[in-house]
């Protein structure tokens, strides 16, 4: 996997709660990303297994439901490895590498 | 819910162009994933004024185009039956399209009618361009769909 800057906001929104489900938008908010970023991201990560998808049960509010992301156990793995070595390689970052799930530069 | 704001049915048409660029058996499942975020980008608390949230909504549909084109486009994708068939229906029209202008600059001709000339001419231009450009990508899909089912 090759962390760029688009993929480590996205991990790491991922990261502040793991084992929350995610939809489009809120990630969209979370890591300032436009759509067209995101979603070939989301995409990608699907396809190498490290993060899984499944839609809403029932309609909620009157509107559609929705598809929520999340990181797969791997994925979680994975994406703790990248930003820890990232932040080895940037020294500025060493809070991210502690575990610290402060937001990427620019991000809600 | 509140009566549904203007923009959704422009980002919803944004929507189902960007499906078209995705295979067949993805397209209804991403169109049906994508149109649901928009009553949730509409009615966010947190984005203020409410022209600020269409303007959201419509940035949302155009990136789903460019989602689309990156994972399905031309040049991108494993193309399936339905896909080389489209390409081929398109293809076809195209092609009609041409023979038709032909056709009609020809009985123009023999009828002795004036062809559009000087600043008449100019949007036949980039008319003609896009559908040569158009057929392009199709015959481009349809080698790919070759090259794929060898």
């Amino acid at each position: 996997m090759k962390l760029t800057g688009p993929l480590e906001r996205v991990l790491r929104v991922f990261l502040a709660d793991p084992a929350a489900p995610r939809y489009g938008y809120d990630l969209m908010k979370a890591s300032k990303l436009p759509s067209g970023t995101l979603y070939p991201m989301l995409a990608r990560l699907q396809e190498q297994g490290l993060v899984s998808s499944a839609w809403e049960p029932t309609e909620a509010g009157g509107r559609p439901p929705r598809r929520y992301y999340r990181l797969t156990d791997e994925g979680a793995e994975t994406a703790r490895q990248e930003l820890a070595r990232a932040a080895v390689a940037r020294p500025d970052a060493r809070g991210a590498a502690r575990g610290s799930t402060r937001p990427a530069r620019g991000s809600a | 819910m509140a009566s549904r704001p203007v923009i959704q049915p422009i980002a919803e048409y944004l929507i189902r162009r960007a499906s078209y660029h995705l295979p067949a058996s993805a397209r209804d499942e991403r169109r049906r994933e994508w149109t649901a975020e928009l009553p949730v980008i509409l009615a966010d608390p947190d984005v203020r004024p409410r022209l600020v949230r269409a303007a959201r909504a419509v940035r949302f549909a155009v990136g789903t185009i460019r989602t689309a084109r990156r994972e399905h486009g031309v040049f991108r994708g494993q193309l399936t039956g339905a896909d080389a068939r489209s390409a081929g229906v398109r293809l076809f029209v195209c092609a009609g399209l041409w023979l038709a202008a032909i056709c009609v600059v020809r009985v123009g001709g023999a009828l002795h009618l004036r062809a559009p000339h000087g600043i008449w001419a100019l949007p036949l231009v980039p008319v003609g361009v896009a559908i040569e450009l158009f057929a392009g990508a199709q015959v481009i899909k349809l080698v790919r769909w070759l090259c794929q089912h060898d």
